[in-house]
């Protein structure tokens, strides 16, 4: 179904943010904000231990603290305690033993917060330690504890093409290193938070801080045994998730409590349970090796990826998957063999982040242009353009790019700022180097070689406005208003005349999560064909009305007009009313679901994404010698978006990520059993923070709505690896691990150091 | 579970030190709170009282007197930094009260609560050290005042007994000549404690030689000092790189003497290295 004629200027206009202004003033409602009559508190129990065995479970002194109404265990849970995203390996209370440090062990409630923590701290565990293992790859040997059942492998992906063994003994260079990652902690501003209660009809209420409300719904109402229908999830305003919000983390808690004592529950993590108990980005060690021949075209790869999950799954597969796709970067690679492995360990959990190991990947893939680049006597900025994909490129996976390859594109708008860069790099101060290094990424949209569909309805009520209902929850990134401008484009109206129900399970349907960076690009759909069902009910039924052709017509304004007659129209409120009379339906269902194919398990050979989004930074650093300090200058971050529906969001999401991709790059490193909350682990601060240059890159997707792709993860993916080949280029030296702390900078730089201070104490 | 306490606030210094007199093994000072609010909230600190003498007048003021500059001890990082007679006569400490933490915490915390917390990364010892700076103590009984370097006896402990309270600091002031530099490592820009920092002030002569040279490094020794071995390689020099790196490496010859070879050595040598000669190139090679 195609769209007739409409007049809006919905897309590509920086319409404000939905919220922007009540979250200014402070009127936002987040979910530690909401309370009720009656309300009381539920905190968790949490292991001590990174693995051991309950031998003893005593409460009996905290049934005395005042406001005490209960300390429940596994055995309290109604229904199945088994959940996760992907694999249902946690337990919402753990039954025989603790697999990390922040297991929950049981749930406490009472009166209020400080009541609950006083009888959580009378209840008596006693433990018997297992060994423990903290290694991916020691936990993969035959003598290492079992952490789950089912062993330790959490699952291995492979990507096979060609003849790689083969044609890396052919190539004219190779290059091989070992790149390590850390664990990365989310720090979103707003710690997880919710409030369940159980409503007049005998649901029970979520309202939670989640990025994924109908996946909560399914899982909670597994737990409490409860039909689908009698959990209700409402997602609250919520200050940003970067993927550790599409886990259960309040949610099954509060709705457990409140099912247990029938009184209103709230629960709100401190920033120190946010740190313990919430998921991390996955550490990767990755073996690369790369070939490529004089012509400068890449030849083969060969990589090794060794993922540690920690204690449970979550979205680890998803990783692992998605880690081995992304393996190659954005480049033709004829020949390739990828192989992850990803297993538990009893560290913290890790899960969902922002890019789903795809910055990993990147660190490597791009620190391996730049050394093969040196090898070739190619500039960095050369060999890119020389393997990028193209339209007609085949990936990793054997799929055929047809449309949207905007990665040249990116080369290109950067190429300037690129050549400016390095002439102007010379260094002011002794010790301190100047350094620019680029980095490009390519990123599929929404979920890996799986159905990931989307729905949403949009209704032309009786009083004439619209309404689009989403499952999408809305996190910070915008998805609300981009959704809003695509179904103002389809009906001719301006984004603010259309009201908008987002993320509550009473009251719209699954869009799926908000995650891999899918909800433009996958719900957005859902909403345009939701809203071209409404345009052409409105179409016919104004012909009818007009007695005019349907070719004539236009949707403007609320109204629909003769163009030939420009003075002639019907109003959509007059259409709703005849609508009504005559009981046509005014809502209608849109459903969108990317065309993609499941990965062959042997090969990895598939269609794992109907669309690929694609980046290039530049970074400029100054290095100091003398420290091992970092200081990032400026980022140039061309994205190729597809088409900006938002300019003004899109530029958003670049400035984010590329505070996001300066920590991961130069200082965020979460140490299980040592890291406790933002006192010991450090985010970029304002201070921190280059200029950023955002260039909008526009080769749209034909089937995107309206050309629109994705920007959310891609944003952060080039920017480590771009400040990491300027690091390399100040230094004349590489960093393999990340982040590149104060430590491993300084001990890179001592060489060019010692020139320096040799060269300088020559003269006297 | 967050710390549970009374909390007082007293009117007058006379009204503290009573209260400490009374109270002062079971009670925790607060002057800004930016290291005290930290273990309230973990639970770690214990105490039945918390007297606030932020807002005592009498440990408030920032003046020469004989000859020496007194600033209170609930005197705030923001106001040191920013007050015209420390950016005068010790504008190496109004920098470095200018790199602590954040706008917020320097607007709470104060010099006082930075010496009595005693931490090795306090940006404000290093240059409290170069201006030979003395501590006087308060209680109901008396005063007493103590060089810094006697006052901290290693990583937060003090000498600073029940019932007693630091009132100010007294510093010799810069004299003209002279020239400063404060210099430190961070793992960011901002709210960040220092890895390591350095103060420093030296004094040329008409000849261009070094006449007087004070250095104090952070972070690398248990208890504040001043670089003697590496002040010594300095004086009657004339200021160059080769001079620079021999009395860095010094500093870092005595770190390592004091704190043996630990893990964290393999970085904090050069760093120290780097840093100190930062700090002197700053001092003797940079304009202004």
């Amino acid at each position: 179904m195609s769209l007739g004629v409409v007049r809006s200027q919905a897309i590509g206009t920086s319409i404000e943010r939905r919220g922007t202004r009540a979250r200014l003033r402070g009127d936002t409602h987040f979910a530690a904000d909401l309370n009720i009559a009656g309300v009381v508190t539920a905190v968790v129990l949490r292991s001590d231990r990174p693995h051991a065995l309950i031998r003893e479970f005593d409460p009996a002194a905290a049934k005395s603290t005042p406001g005490y109404l209960g300390v429940f265990t596994w055995r309290d849970i109604p229904g199945r305690n088994r959940f996760g995203i992907i694999n249902k390996d946690q337990e919402l209370l753990v039954e025989r033993k603790v697999r990390c440090v922040g297991d929950p062990v049981a749930l406490v409630v009472a009166e209020t917060e400080e009541a609950a923590q006083r009888a959580l701290s009378k209840i008596r565990v006693v433990y018997e330690d297992l060994p423990a293992v903290f290694d991916p790859e020691e936990a993969l040997t035959d003598a290492a504890p079992r952490i789950h059942e089912k062993g330790n492998l959490l699952g291995r992906r492979v990507v096979r093409r060609g003849s790689p063994e083969e044609a890396l003994k052919h190539s004219d260079v190779v290059v091989e290193r070992t790149y390590t990652t850390s664990f990365v902690e989310h720090a979103y501003l707003e710690p997880d938070a919710g409030l369940a209660y159980i409503d007049h009809n005998d649901i029970l209420v979520v309202h939670a801080s989640t990025q994924n409300p109908h996946y909560d719904q399914k899982d909670v109402a597994d737990l409490l045994g409860l039909p689908e229908d009698r959990v209700r999830i409402i997602q609250e305003a919520t200050g940003g998730g970067f993927g550790s919000k599409l886990d259960l983390n309040v949610q099954g808690f509060v709705g457990l409590a409140a099912f247990l004592v029938q009184r209103p529950v709230r629960m709100v993590y401190s920033r120190e349970e946010a740190f313990l108990a919430t998921a991390k980005r996955h550490p990767l060690k990755i073996r690369y090796k790369s070939g490529a021949n004089r012509d400068g075209r890449l030849t083969a790869v060969d990589v090794t990826i060794i993922g540690d999950t920690g204690a449970y799954a979550s979205y680890g597969l998803a990783v692992t998957s998605r880690a081995a796709v992304h393996a190659t970067g954005p480049y033709e690679v004829p020949n390739v063999s990828v192989e992850a492995i990803f297993a538990y360990t009893n560290n913290p959990m890790a899960g969902a982040m922002r890019g789903f190991g795809v910055p990993q990947m990147a660190f490597a893939h791009e620190s391996q242009m730049d050394l093969l680049a040196a090898e070739l006597g190619l500039s960095p900025l050369e060999i890119r353009r020389r393997n990028a994909l193209r339209i007609g490129s085949q990936t990793a996976t054997g799929q055929y790019l047809t449309a949207s390859v905007g990665i040249g594109a990116t080369l290109d708008a950067v190429a300037s700022r690129w050549e400016e860069a390095r002439v102007e790099k010379q260094s002011t101060r002794a010790f301190v180097r100047r350094g620019v290094g680029i980095a490009s990424m390519i990123y599929g949209i929404g979920n890996t070689g799986m159905q990931n569909p989307s729905t949403a309805q949009v209704e032309l009520g009786r009083d004439g406005f619209v309404t689009l209902y989403s499952g999408a929850a809305d996190i910070g990134q915008g998805s609300s208003t981009v959704l809003v401008q695509i179904a103002a484009e389809a009906l001719g109206l301006k984004p603010d005349a259309i009201r908008s129900v987002i993320a509550d399970t009473a009251h719209t349907t699954s869009a799926g999560a908000t995650s891999a960076s899918r909800q433009t690009y996958i719900s957005g759909n859902a909403v345009l064909d939701a809203a071209t069902k409404l345009h052409n009910v409105i179409l016919t039924e104004a012909a009818m009305m007009l007695k005019a052709d349907r070719g004539d017509l236009e949707l403007r304004d609320g109204s629909v007009f003769l163009r030939s007659d420009p003075g002639k129209g019907v109003s959509f409120k007059d259409i709703a009313e005849r609508a009504s009379r005559t009981g046509l339906p005014l809502k209608w269902q849109g459903y969108f679901d990317p065309d993609t194919t499941p990965l062959d398990p042997e090969t990895g050979q598939g269609r794992p994404y109907a669309t690929y989004a694609f980046a290039t930074h530049v970074a400029e650093v100054e290095v100091d010698s003398l420290s091992g300090e970092v200081r990032v200058l400026k980022v140039t971050a061309a994205h190729d978006v597809g088409r900006a529906i938002n300019p003004l969001n899109v530029q958003g999401q670049i400035y984010s990520g590329v505070a996001m991709g300066l920590g991961l790059a130069l200082m965020e490193e979460f140490h299980p059993g040592v890291t406790e909350s933002l006192k010991d682990y450090h985010i970029a601060t304002a201070a921190d923070m280059p200029a950023v240059i955002p260039i909008i890159v526009e080769d749209p997707e034909p089937t995107g709505p309206f050309g629109a792709k994705g920007v959310g993860e891609p944003a952060l993916i080039p920017t480590a690896p771009a400040i990491a080949n300027a690091v390399a280029d100040a230094l004349s030296a590489r960093v393999y691990n990340l982040p590149m702390n104060l430590e491993r900078v300084l001990k890179a730089g001592i060489s060019v150091r010692s020139a320096e201070k040799e060269k300088s104490c020559q003269g006297y | 579970m967050r710390s549970r306490f009374r909390y007082y606030r007293p009117t007058s210094l006379s009204e503290a030190l009573d209260f400490l007199a009374l109270h002062g093994t079971d009670t925790a000072i607060v002057a800004g709170g930016t290291d005290l609010m930290i273990s309230a909230r973990s639970g770690d600190l214990q105490c039945k009282y918390v007297l606030d003498v932020s807002r005592l007048n009498e440990l408030r003021p920032v003046a020469m007197s004989d000859g020496l500059l007194a600033i209170g001890s609930a005197v705030t990082h923001a106001e040191i930094a920013a007050h015209p007679v420390t950016r005068d006569v010790a504008p190496v400490l109004a920098k470095a009260a200018s790199c602590v933490g954040s706008t917020q915490i320097r607007n709470m915390g104060t010099i006082g609560g930075n010496i009595a917390n005693a931490s090795p990364a306090a940006d404000t010892i290093p240059p409290l050290m170069v201006h030979n700076a003395k501590i006087v103590v308060k209680s109901a009984s008396g005063e007493r005042v103590e060089y810094l370097g006697d006052f901290v006896r290693g990583p937060y402990v003090t000498i600073l007994k029940p019932g007693e309270l630091i009132t100010h600091v007294l510093l010799e002031p810069m004299m003209s000549g002279y020239r400063h530099s404060f210099q430190r490592i961070a793992r960011r820009r901002a709210l960040s404690i220092a890895r390591m920092n350095v103060a420093a002030l030296g004094l040329v002569d008409g000849n261009g030689v070094i006449q007087d040279l004070r250095l104090s490094v952070g972070s690398v020794t248990p208890r504040p000092c001043r670089m003697t071995v590496a002040e010594d390689v300095l004086t009657s020099n004339k200021p160059d790189k080769k001079v620079f790196w021999e009395a860095a490496e010094k500093v870092s010859h005595e770190m390592v003497r004091w704190s043996g070879i630990r893990p964290t050595t393999e970085y904090k040598k050069p760093a120290v290295e780097g840093l100190v000669y930062r700090a002197l190139a700053d001092l003797f090679l940079s304009e202004g």
